[in-house]
C-alpha cells in the first residue's frame, strides 16, 4: 500500500501557509462587543495627500460573535473643531461625497472578517485638511424608547499636498501590502485546489474499475 | 508500508514547505542580538449600557418625567497601540410611533428639546497601564570557564515590552488632576447642551446635513512620568536574578549571554552550560529607565452622561421614538 502521507503533509502545509498569509491582515481596531472596524495596514486612521487622483484604500470589518452578522457601512462628513475634537456629520457630506465604498453592507459569518475597499477622489488643490469617517453599525436598533446604537468610525483625512502626516501611512505601501496579501492568498488557495484535485484523481486511478 | 515522494508530490511539498518556511526565515538569522518585543493585537472596545452596566434592552432609553435618561459609556483598551480617541453622540428628532414604524408625517419633538448633561459628574479610569520597554542594568561578579578570575559585570540591556500599572486605585474626577502625570492617555469630560440639529433616521424624508455631534468622552496621548514607571517596574523586578528576569519574560537569555560575553571579551559559544548557569544566577537586575516612548496602554475609561428632554407644550400626546447614535473613533 502506498502511503499518502506526502500529500497529506503538503496539503496541511499549504493550509497552514494560507492561514498564515490571511493572518497578516491587521487585527487592531475599534470594536464593540459584536463587531470591529479598522483601517487596513495597522493604522488608526486613513490619511492621504491631495494629488488630484483617486486613492485606493480599505477598511477591515470583523465579526466578534459566534453568529452571522450584517454590518452597515457608510461615509459621513467630519469637521475638526477648534478644540481639536471631530464633529461627525451626515452621510455623503463634505469629503464623504468624494469617497466611494466598495460595499455598504457586509454579512459576516461567525468570527468572520472582510476587507472593504474604498476610493478617495482627492482634489487637485486643498488649503486645509478635510475629513470624513467610514462608519459601521450592526443593523438598526429597535426599541420602544430612544434607541441607543453603538457605531464605530475610522477617520479619513485628505491633507494639502506636501503637508504630510506622521500618522499617515503611504497609500502605495498600504495598498501594495493589501494587494500582496490578497494575491498570496489566492495563489495558495489555487495551489491547495490543485493538490486536492490531483489527490482525488490519483485515488480514482488507483481504485480498480467496476465489473 | 512504502513512503515515496513522487516528483509532483515532491514539488507540491516543497512549494508548501516554502510557503510555511518563508515567513519564518526572517527569524532564522537572529542569534544573540538584544531583542525588543512589541506586543501586538491590542483592542479598544466601546460599550454603552445602562448605569449599572447592564445592556440597554428593547425598551431603549426611556426619557421624560420619572426617567433619568442616564447611560454608562465605557471604552476599554487592552494593550492598544494608539492613544487618542473620542466618543461622540448624535440625536435624531423623536417621531410619533405608529406601533410598527415612525410616522414621519407627524409633528416630531425636535432633537433640540433633548440635551446631554453629567449630573453625577462621574468620570473614571480603572486599571490603567502603560506598555513600555524597560532598560535593565545587570550587575554582579562571575567566574567563568578557564578565565579563573572573578569579573565584575555591569551591562545594560533593553528588556521586552511590559505593561506597567503605576496607579493601583481608580482615578476619578477629583483625583484626575493629581494622577494625570502618570497616565498614558488623558481624559476629557464631555460636552453638555442640546442637540441643536438633528441627525437623520433611516427612511426619514427630511435631510439633516449638519447634525449636532456632542463629544461624550475623549482622550489624548501623553507621556507618563518615567520615574513612576521605573519605580513600579523595580517594585516587581528589581533585585531579581537574570534567570528570574528571563523566566518572567522581561529579558531574553541570548541578550544576557551576549552582553556578558562581550564584556568578557569572548564569543558566546565559548561559554559552557555551567558558565551560562553561573551568569544567569549571579547577575541581578535593576530597571534604570525606559527605552523610547510609551507603546500603548490598557485601561477602562467611564463616563455617565444623561439625556434630558424638554417636551414642547405643543406636542401631541402619544409615543415618540428616536435614535441616539454613540460613536467611537480613534483620533
Amino acid at each position: 500500500m502506498r502511503s499518502r502521507l506526502g500529500w497529506r503533509v503538503a496539503v496541511v502545509a499549504v493550509v497552514l501557509g494560507t492561514a498564515s498569509a490571511v493572518g497578516l491582515l491587521p487585527a487592531d481596531g475599534v470594536q464593540t462587543a459584536e463587531f470591529g472596524l479598522a483601517a487596513t495596514g495597522a493604522r488608526s486612521k486613513i490619511v492621504h495627500s491631495a494629488t488630484g487622483s483617486p486613492v485606493h484604500d480599505s477598511v477591515l470589518v470583523y465579526n466578534r460573535t459566534a453568529r452571522s452578522l450584517t454590518i452597515s457601512l457608510d461615509v459621513v462628513g467630519v469637521t475638526q473643531k477648534a478644540d481639536g475634537s471631530y464633529s461627525l456629520g451626515a452621510s455623503g457630506t463634505g469629503l464623504a461625497a468624494h469617497i466611494r465604498l466598495q460595499s455598504r453592507s457586509v454579512t459576516l459569518a461567525a468570527r468572520g472578517r472582510q476587507t472593504v475597499s474604498l476610493t478617495i477622489d482627492t482634489p487637485d488643490h486643498l488649503s486645509s485638511p478635510e475629513y470624513a469617517a467610514v462608519t459601521a453599525i450592526a443593523g438598526p436598533a429597535s426599541s420602544t424608547g430612544v434607541a441607543v446604537t453603538e457605531r464605530l468610525a475610522v477617520l479619513v483625512g485628505v491633507t494639502p499636498p506636501g503637508a504630510g502626516s506622521a500618522a499617515a501611512h503611504t497609500s502605495g505601501a498600504s495598498h501594495k501590502r493589501t494587494v500582496a496579501v490578497v494575491v498570496a492568498t489566492i495563489l495558495l488557495l489555487a495551489l491547495l485546489a490543485v493538490l486536492i484535485s490531483a489527490f482525488v484523481l490519483r485515488r480514482r486511478r488507483s481504485t480498480p474499475a467496476a465489473g | 508500508m512504502t513512503f515515496r515522494l513522487s516528483r509532483p508530490r515532491a514539488l507540491a511539498a516543497l512549494a508548501a514547505a516554502a510557503v510555511v518556511t518563508v515567513p519564518m526565515s526572517a527569524f532564522a538569522g537572529s542569534t544573540t542580538v538584544p531583542v525588543t518585543t512589541v506586543v501586538g493585537g491590542g483592542t479598544r472596545t466601546l460599550a454603552v449600557t445602562d448605569p449599572t452596566g447592564a445592556a440597554i434592552g428593547t425598551n431603549g432609553l426611556p426619557l421624560g418625567t420619572g426617567h433619568g435618561g442616564a447611560l454608562l459609556v465605557n471604552v476599554t483598551d487592552a494593550n492598544y497601540q494608539h492613544a487618542g480617541y473620542q466618543v461622540s453622540a448624535t440625536m435624531t428628532n423623536l417621531y410619533p410611533w405608529t406601533g410598527t414604524a415612525y410616522d414621519f408625517s407627524g409633528v416630531p419633538i425636535p432633537s433640540s428639546a433633548i440635551s446631554v448633561s453629567y449630573p453625577s459628574n462621574l468620570l473614571d479610569l480603572v486599571n490603567v497601564a502603560s506598555m513600555v520597554t524597560p532598560i535593565v542594568n545587570l550587575t554582579g561578579t562571575v567566574t567563568v570557564g578557564g578565565l579563573g578570575v572573578p569579573t565584575a559585570i555591569n551591562q545594560t540591556l533593553d528588556g521586552t515590552t511590559q505593561s506597567v500599572q503605576t496607579l493601583t486605585s481608580a482615578v476619578t474626577q477629583s483625583t484626575l488632576a493629581s494622577a494625570l502625570a502618570q497616565l498614558p492617555v488623558t481624559l476629557q469630560t464631555g460636552a453638555t447642551g442640546a442637540f441643536t440639529d438633528a441627525a437623520g433616521l433611516p427612511g426619514e424624508p427630511t435631510a439633516h446635513p449638519s447634525p449636532t455631534s456632542k463629544v461624550l468622552m475623549s482622550g489624548n496621548a501623553q507621556a507618563p512620568l518615567t520615574s513612576a514607571l521605573v519605580t513600579a517596574l523595580n517594585a516587581t523586578y528589581g533585585g531579581q536574578t537574570a534567570a528570574q528576569l528571563v523566566a518572567a519574560g522581561l529579558l531574553d537569555q541570548n541578550a544576557v549571554i551576549s552582553a556578558v560575553a562581550q564584556q568578557l571579551g569572548i564569543t558566546p559559544d565559548l561559554l559552557s552550560p555551567a558558565d551560562i548557569t553561573t551568569i544567569m544566577t549571579s547577575l541581578t537586575g535593576t530597571i534604570t529607565g525606559i527605552s523610547g516612548s510609551v507603546l500603548g496602554q490598557s485601561g477602562s475609561y467611564n463616563t455617565l452622561p444623561a439625556l434630558n428632554i424638554n417636551v414642547p407644550s405643543t406636542a401631541s400626546a402619544g409615543v415618540y421614538r428616536g435614535q441616539l447614535v454613540v460613536t467611537l473613533m480613534d483620533t
